[in-house]
């Protein structure tokens, strides 16, 4: 098959550094893996995923932002080849095909904030308040519980996702309970929220904590309605955390990481990728904010937590369907965990 | 009840179309409920669980999309699936054996010798060279598309001025012409009055009012939201209202807008001085002084604008019923103290905008996202605050989305959130029907109208919530089941877009002076 041929030239006005520099260097072909509205979503030769965003869309990692309203009537079609050349990349469209220049893009780089400056009382206000938010402007349907109008499969749904919170945040305290760290800390043994683990489910068993981990995250991965399942968007919200320098939820991603190389086909494509990448600090721009947001609640009370994090978090919220809620939902967990593990020091 | 599933081998849809589409197949009547996830092995052991995992379901690969449905007891199941069948592919109504597809609008001119107009509604970046090689096969242009450049905006409108065609866009949303709705538009009578308009949902308001007058409309011409900026100076605008002056079937011009640049406003007032016919001028908050001395005839309103065209060109007899007020006075005896504030929530802009002019009179403290004073302005991101008019329509509520028209659900979450407000009297929403529009937009706002009011009585309070219906008697769905479902969920139905703002600004004074 001869070279994808262009008539159309469209900038890339922002791109993930690091996807950048890759495909300044990259020649090969790959193909179209799937087309939204908003998104379209590539493969590159080597079978990892990329996406290139229209424009108004966020910086998120391996994403390059277009200038494009939208790929509604672009023509482009799932299962095309895909050119990609140092100069950048090039599709078959409805018009003769459109070439995505990359020389001008502008860097970014998600850099995530410190949390070692909250003291543990502060990441419990910071969790409160994000709670808080999350639950009044959030949408209903994945982690934050089903709508009041729920058919019996949505209901179900929302059950399983909700015991497989509750089974995660256990075994986290579990497995952190009984394996020690590296500096000798354990567990402590005082409840997390109401809402993120209760007294009514079964315990896994506390003398094998790590495999409890590993099951309570394979009973999230995949499970939940939408095209990044809520579980996986949960999982999401707690990896990024773990990733922040000095987290203490180091068994949690080492766990997680182990769990999408074991088994790749557990979910979709885009939420191992999506998972991957938060697990190396690398997620949406809305939710770097969101973590700045409530890096800048020190000291502040819970209702002044919840004016500085208000617009961030509405933003996030906005990602998806239920997505932004759901990842949101993992980082409420995440913050309270990484209290409750601050606790054994 | 019997289950079954569709499952769509790698196919993919955004996360918003893939909520419309279980929302509307749990809408199905014949569907008890329906679900639709991705073909993970957990998603498929919560259905085993249900015991609804069938041998197709069970194949689903983790890329494939499931569309599990539980039928109705005695329910036609192959029916149902047709049905949601057709949700997912998104047909088209049957066309018959007579639709054909084009590739190049030459070969569309060429093979349609009767064809006058092209409707472009593709992506901005295409649209501009697509309107252009309509215009060069002599068609004229509805262009639905925006994200066009101004400088092609205008290099296209010079064009079609040249060749005598009318350029109606880009970013034109309604159009009526030889009695014809193109894009969102409502099934007025044929009549003598012309319109020009260079605000869509403002245009379908005063249709459908001059409809309701029991005139008609002879065209109704959309220029584009640009077309009386400084830059485009009106190229449109003074082509459409030269085109009905010179139209043996209008008898009358109606001017629709926001108030345009003030060197534009200057000339289109004086092309009507040379029209030979009145010429209503509805500039949504523009000046009576400027019209007047032109020779125009000044509406303050959208209803004013239908009235004034219909008494000059149709019945000098035509009336409307002023605002009955007794509801005004129940309404604000509900209310609490703290309760003093409007929230509307709109899909039309024009429709905001008149509402929100109405509150200016009460004072300051008017907020909005399509507000000129930058500091009472919002984003879609910002909480409400005193009187809060929230334009759903506009770029910064769509970006990525749908029109609201379209999908409602930002605006509906949004009505749930204004309801726990304990200072919100007034919540004030429109329903748009017509072509184009959603199939049924009270009975999608209903369950968050309910929720909304038992939230307010949870907490002791009234809420009033305000409806008006944007249609006409010809229009589907019909116009009086649409306001009897509003009624029956204790909404006060408003009978224009005028008569929306009167009743929400004499509740808040009302409840103001309290």
């Amino acid at each position: 098959m001869g070279p994808v041929r262009a008539s159309v030239v469209l900038r890339s006005q922002s791109g993930d550094a690091v996807l950048l520099a890759r495909l300044r260097a990259l020649r090969g072909r790959g193909r179209v893996e799937s087309v939204f509205r908003g998104v379209l979503n590539l493969l590159l030769p080597d079978g990892e995923l990329m996406a290139l965003a229209a424009r108004g869309r966020a910086d998120a990692p391996r994403t390059l932002v277009v200038d494009v309203p939208h790929w509604g009537d672009s023509g482009v079609r799932p299962g095309e080849p895909v050119d990609f050349a140092p100069s950048g990349v090039t599709l078959p469209g409805a018009d003769g095909g459109i070439r995505i220049c990359i020389r001008e893009s502008e860097e970014w780089n998600p850099i995530l904030p410190s949390l070692d400056q909250l003291t543990s009382a502060e990441l419990d206000t910071a969790a409160h308040a994000l709670r808080q938010v999350t639950y009044a402007h959030g949408e209903l349907g994945g982690m934050l519980g089903a709508s009041p109008t729920a058919a019996p499969m949505e209901t179900a749904v929302c059950a399983a996702l909700d015991h497989g919170r509750r089974r995660l945040v256990r075994a986290v305290r579990s497995s952190c309970g009984d394996t020690p760290h590296a500096d000798g800390r354990t567990a402590p043994a005082e409840p997390l929220h109401e809402h993120d683990g209760g007294p009514a489910l079964s315990v896994p068993a506390s003398h094998d904590g790590a495999l409890a981990l590993r099951e309570a995250v394979l009973a999230l991965l995949g499970l939940g309605p939408g095209l990044t399942p809520a579980g996986d968007d949960f999982l999401v919200g707690i990896a990024v955390l773990s990733a922040i320098d000095g987290s203490r939820l180091d068994l949690f991603a080492q766990t997680l990481g182990q769990v999408l190389t074991e088994h790749p086909g557990r979910t979709t494509l885009l939420s191992t990728t999506t998972l991957r990448e938060a697990l190396a600090g690398r997620v949406r721009a809305p939710f770097v904010d969101v973590l700045h947001s409530l890096a800048a609640t020190r000291g502040q009370s819970e209702a002044q937590a919840v004016d500085t994090i208000r617009s961030p978090v509405r933003r996030a919220l906005a990602h998806g369907h239920t997505s932004g809620a759901d990842t949101l939902s993992g980082l409420v967990t995440g913050l309270h965990l990484e209290k409750e593990l601050r606790g054994s020091l | 009840m019997s289950s079954t599933a569709v499952v769509k081998k790698n196919t993919y849809f955004d996360s918003v179309s893939l909520m419309a589409i279980s929302t509307k197949a749990n809408g199905l009547d014949d569907v008890e409920q329906a679900f639709v996830a991705m073909g993970t092995e957990m998603n498929k052991g919560v259905l085993g669980n249900l015991g609804l995992l069938t041998p197709e379901l069970e194949a689903a690969g983790n890329g494939d999309l499931m569309v599990v449905v539980e039928a109705r007891e005695g329910a036609d199941v192959d029916a149902v699936l047709a049905a949601v069948e057709e949700l997912l592919t998104r047909k088209a109504p049957a066309a018959g054996d007579t639709t054909v597809t084009h590739r190049t609008i030459a070969a569309a001119a060429q093979d349609n010798p009767a064809a006058n107009l092209a409707v472009i509604a593709v992506n901005g970046a295409y649209a501009g060279r697509e309107a252009r090689k309509a215009l060069e096969n002599g068609l004229h242009v509805l262009m639905f598309s925006d994200n066009v450049s101004v400088e092609e905006e205008i290099s296209l409108k010079e064009l079609a001025h040249d060749k005598g065609l009318l350029m109606m866009g880009p970013d034109c949303g309604t159009a009526i012409i030889n009695n014809v709705g193109l894009c969102f538009a409502n099934a007025v009578r044929p009549g003598s009055v012309g319109i020009v308009a260079a605000s869509g949902t403002g245009s379908q308001e005063v249709s459908v009012r001059i409809h309701a007058l029991g005139a008609g409309v002879s065209q109704l011409i959309g220029t584009g939201g640009r077309d009386l900026s400084e830059e485009v100076g009106g190229i449109m605008m003074i082509d459409g209202i030269r085109a009905l002056a010179a139209d043996p079937s209008t008898s009358v011009i109606v001017l629709v807008s926001k108030p345009p640049a003030p060197a534009v406003e200057q000339k289109v007032l004086a092309e009507i001085a040379t029209a030979g016919k009145p010429v209503v001028v509805y500039f949504v908050g523009g000046s009576e002084e400027a019209v007047v001395a032109a020779g125009g005839h000044f509406a303050a309103g959208s209803q004013d604008a239908a009235l004034q065209a219909v008494r000059l060109g149709v019945d000098p007899k035509a009336e409307v019923e002023p605002l009955d007020t007794t509801r005004v006075d129940e309404v604000a005896a509900l209310l609490k103290p703290e309760q003093r504030y409007v929230r509307g929530l709109f899909c039309g802009g024009t429709l905001c905008d008149e509402s929100m002019y109405a509150m200016f009179d009460l004072g300051d403290e008017v907020w909005s996202n399509i507000q000129k004073d930058p500091e009472r302005r919002l984003t879609a991101d910002s909480a409400s605050a005193a009187h809060t008019f929230l334009d759903f329509g506009d770029d910064d509520f769509t970006n990525g989305r749908p029109h609201p028209m379209i999908d409602p659900s930002l605006r509906l979450a949004r009505l749930v959130e204004e309801a726990k407000d304990p200072e919100v009297a007034v919540i004030v929403m429109d329903f748009v029907l017509g072509f184009g529009a959603h199939e049924d937009p009270a009975g999608v706002t209903l369950p968050a109208i309910e929720q909304a009011k038992q939230i307010a009585a949870d907490a002791g309070r009234h809420l009033e919530i305000v409806g008006y219906v944007l249609g006409t008697d010809l229009d589907t769905p019909a116009l009086d089941e649409q306001i009897a479902a509003l009624k029956a969920a204790g909404v006060t139905v408003t009978r224009s877009s005028t008569e929306t703002g009167q009743f929400a600004r004499a509740i808040a004074r009302k409840a103001s002076n309290a």
